[in-house]
C-alpha cells in the first residue's frame, strides 16, 4: 500500500472520529453537574418572562435531540452561539486579538523549545558521558520538573521586580500611544520575552531528554556499527542515518504539543496576564459560559485530530515501515 | 608475505565486573584467495578478534599488545583517519545478525551509493548507482529491487545485501561474522557457495567466524579453533576433520552429527566455557578435559607446530592420537 492509500484512508478516519468528538463534546456538558439555566438565567433580578424569553431565546425550551441536531449543524456550519457572559457570538471573542496572542505564543515557544532540546539532545547522545551531557541532563532534568507558575514568578521577580527590564504583565503597555507598527511589534515583543521563555524552558526539559534516550537508542543500533564501519562521514552518520530514525517518536509529541497551541497555557498565561486563550477556557469554566466552552472544547478537538493525522503521514513519510 | 597475520594479539574489556581477556595471545593468519575459519563457542573471543581487527571496538575495550599486520603494516599504529580509510576500503565485515545491520528508514539504494562513495569519491551518485546494481547483480539479487527497503528483504535476501555492501569498496579481505546463522539450511549453503564464488572471482581473501563447525567443512581451506580466548588449534580443513590434535576440537567435532558414520549419540562437550573474567590457571580447558594432568592445571601449553601448517597448543599433542568415525 502506497503512501497515497494509507493517507487516505487515515483522512477517512479522521473524519469519523471528528463527528464522534463532536457528538461527545455536546453531551459531556448536558453530564456535568449544574447547568446554564442554575447559573444564568436562574437570575433573581430577571422577571418570570424575561427567564422564559432567556430559555426561548437559547434554545433550552426544546427536547435534548433537537438541541442536539441544532450544535451538530452549527458546529460544521461556523455558528458557535452567543456567549451566556459576554453576550457576544462566540466566534468574535475567540477568533480576535486572544486567539492570535495565544498562537504567537504557543508557536513560539514549542518551537524553540524543539529546536533546542533536539540540538542539546543529540549532542548530549552523541558525546555520551561527557560534561556537556551531563550537565544538559541536569539542566534538562531540572526544568522538567519545574512547576512552570513557579519559573514564571520567578523570572517575574528578578527581571520585572528587581532589574526592571521586562514588563509584568499584558501583551502591550496600557496607555502607551505607539507612534508606528514596528513600535507596537517592539512593545509587543517585549511583552512576549517572558512568558515566551518561561514556556520554552519548561518545555525544552522533556524534549531535551526524549532525544537524549532516542539518540541513544539509535546510536547503540547494529545499522549505525555498519555505518561507522563503511565510513560514512559523520554528518550524514548523525544527520541522515541516526536522526530520521531518532526522529519518530518527537514528531508524535510535537504534533500533540501543537495541537494545544490554540487552546494556549492556562497557567503560563494567567501568571503573565497573557490575554488568551487559556485564560478564556479557564473563566467560562468557572462562570459555566457553555458556548464558549463548547466551541473551543471543539476547536481542541479539530486541532487534536489535524494534528495527529499530520503526524501519522509524516510518520509514514519518515519511517517506510509504517503503513498500518 | 600473508596478507594478514594476527601476532600474539590481546584485547581486553575493563568492565565493572573485572577485566574480560576475551582475546588473550591470539596468532593466526591469512593468504591472499583463502578462506580461513575461525570457529569456538559462544563468548570464546571469535567476534571482539574480528571486531579488534576492524579496530571497531566499544570504549571499555583495550588493545593490549601484539600486532595486526596487514600487507606487512600494522594496522594498531595506524591513525583513526588512517584506519577509516582501510575500513571498508581494504578489509570489510559482514557483521554478526546482520538482520539488522541495514538501516531501516534509508533505501538500499542509498546505503549502497554512501558507502561506494565513502571510499571512491571521485564518483557522481549516478556512477554510484550503476556500480550499486553491478553489485546486486554479482550476489544473486534483483537489482529492480534495489530501491527497496531493509524490511522487504527475507534474511537470507539480506545477507545478500550485506555482502554486496561489502564488496561496495573492492576491499581484499571479508570478515564474515556468524554469516549463516539464523537462515535456514538451503539459504545457508546457497549463501556459503556465493561467498566461494566471490573468492574465486574477485581473488577475495575470507575471514569466517562461526560456531557452526558444518559451515567450516563446507567453505573453509583453512581453520583455527578457539577456545577462552586462545587458538588451540589451527590446520587445514581435512587435517582438523581427520586427525585432530587437541582435545576441545575432537570433542568439538564429535559434537556435531554426521551423514556417513552410524548413528549414535551425539556426545555433548560437559561443563561450560569458563568466564573470561577469572579463566582457569593452566591450560583453559583443563576443567572439561578428559585427559587432563597436574601439568595441565598448573602451566598453560603453547601454540606449537606439530607438522607443516598444523598448530596445537596441548601438553599431549603428540600423545594423543583421535581416531574419527568419519
Amino acid at each position: 500500500m502506497g503512501l497515497r492509500e494509507y493517507a487516505i484512508r487515515r483522512a477517512i478516519e479522521c473524519v469519523v472520529l471528528l463527528i464522534l468528538a463532536t457528538t461527545l463534546n455536546f453531551f459531556i456538558f448536558r453530564l456535568m453537574p449544574g447547568n446554564p439555566l442554575a447559573m444564568y438565567i436562574e437570575n433573581p433580578m430577571f422577571k418570570a418572562e424575561t427567564k422564559q424569553l432567556l430559555i426561548k431565546r437559547f434554545g433550552l425550551d426544546r427536547p435534548l435531540w433537537e438541541q442536539f441536531l441544532i450544535y451538530f449543524k452549527n458546529m460544521f456550519t461556523g455558528y458557535y452561539g452567543i456567549s451566556f457572559r459576554y453576550l457576544k457570538p462566540v466566534s468574535e471573542l475567540i477568533f480576535g486579538p486572544r486567539l492570535f496572542n495565544t498562537v504567537v505564543l504557543m508557536m513560539s515557544s514549542t518551537l524553540l523549545a524543539v529546536l533546542l532540546g533536539v540540538i542539546f539532545g543529540v549532542v548530549s547522545a552523541w558525546r555520551r558521558g561527557t560534561k556537556v551531557d551531563v550537565s544538559s541532563l541536569v539542566v534538562g532534568l531540572v526544568l522538567y520538573s519545574m512547576p512552570v507558575f513557579w519559573l514564571g514568578l520567578l523570572i517575574l521577580l528578578v527581571f520585572a521586580y528587581y532589574f526592571g527590564i521586562l514588563p509584568f504583565g499584558g501583551t502591550i503597555t496600557r496607555g502607551l500611544h505607539h507612534q508606528n507598527l514596528l513600535h507596537y511589534i517592539a512593545d509587543y515583543l517585549w511583552h512576549l520575552l517572558a512568558p515566551m521563555t518561561t514556556l520554552t524552558l519548561i518545555n525544552f526539559g522533556s524534549y531535551l531528554l526524549i532525544v537524549r534516550n532516542t539518540m541513544l537508542d539509535v546510536l547503540t543500533q547494529d545499522y549505525m556499527l555498519t555505518a561507522v564501519a563503511i565510513g560514512v562521514d559523520k554528518r550524514t552518520l548523525l544527520f541522515s542515518y541516526a536522526m530520521r530514525n531518532a526522529m519518530l517518536p518527537l514528531v508524535t509529541i510535537v504534533a500533540i504539543n501543537l495541537a494545544f497551541v490554540m487552546s494556549g497555557a492556562v497557567i503560563t498565561e494567567t501568571v503573565f496576564s497573557w490575554y488568551g486563550m487559556g485564560r478564556l477556557i479557564y473563566s467560562s469554566v468557572m462562570e459555566r459560559d457553555y458556548p464558549v466552552l463548547e466551541a473551543t472544547f471543539w476547536f481542541i478537538a479539530v486541532m487534536v485530530i489535524i494534528a495527529n493525522f499530520i503526524a501519522d503521514i509524516v510518520y509514514a513519510y519518515l519511517d517506510p515501515r509504517i503503513r498500518y | 608475505m600473508h596478507l594478514l597475520e594476527v601476532d600474539s594479539l590481546k584485547t581486553y574489556y575493563y568492565t565493572r565486573k573485572g577485566i574480560v581477556k576475551a582475546v588473550d595471545g591470539v596468532n593466526l593468519h591469512i593468504d591472499k584467495r583463502e578462506i580461513v575459519g575461525v570457529a569456538g563457542e559462544s563468548g570464546c573471543g571469535k567476534t571482539t578478534l574480528a571486531m579488534t581487527i576492524m579496530r571497531l571496538l566499544p570504549p571499555e575495550a583495550r588493545i593490549l599488545s601484539g600486532k595486526i599486520l596487514f600487507h606487512g603494516e600494522d594496522l594498531l599504529s595506524k591513525t583513526e583517519e588512517e584506519m577509516r580509510e582501510i575500513r571498508w576500503g581494504k578489509i570489510s565485515m559482514i557483521f554478526q545478525h546482520s538482520m539488522n545491520a541495514l538501516n531501516p528508514v534509508l533505501t538500499i539504494e542509498r546505503q549502497m551509493i554512501d558507502a561506494i562513495r565513502a571510499h571512491d569519491r571521485k564518483l557522481t551518485k549516478a556512477e554510484a548507482a550503476v556500480k550499486a546494481r553491478e553489485l546486486f547483480k554479482m550476489v544473486g539479487l534483483d537489482p529492480d529491487r534495489i530501491k527497496g527497503y531493509q524490511h522487504e528483504f527475507s534474511g537470507g535476501m539480506r545477507q545478500r545485501v550485506m555482502i554486496a555492501m561489502a564488496l561496495a569498496a573492492d576491499p581484499e579481505l571479508l570478515i564474515a561474522d556468524e554469516p549463516t546463522t539464523g537462515l535456514d539450511v538451503i539459504t545457508q549453503s546457497q549463501i556459503l557457495e556465493l561467498l566461494r564464488r566471490l573468492k574465486d572471482e574477485l581473488g577475495l581473501s575470507i575471514m569466517i567466524i562461526t560456531h557452526d563447525l558444518a559451515v567450516i567443512a563446507e567453505v573453509c581451506d583453512r581453520v583455527s579453533i578457539m577456545y577462552a580466548g586462545k587458538v588451540v588449534e589451527i590446520a587445514d580443513v581435512v587435517t582438523l576433520y581427520k586427525r585432530p590434535k587437541h582435545p576441545y576440537t575432537y570433542l568439538l567435532i564429535n559434537a556435531f552429527p554426521s551423514i556417513k558414520s552410524r548413528r549414535r549419540r551425539l556426545e555433548e562437550i560437559k561443563g561450560e566455557p569458563p568466564r573470561l573474567v577469572n579463566p582457569p590457571p593452566g591450560c583453559r580447558f583443563h576443567p572439561r578435559c578428559p585427559y587432563a594432568t597436574e601439568e595441565c592445571r598448573a602451566k598453560e601449553p603453547s601454540l606449537v607446530e606439530v607438522e607443516p601448517g598444523h598448530y596445537v597448543a596441548c601438553h599431549y599433542a603428540h600423545k594423543l592420537n583421535f581416531i574419527m568415525e568419519r
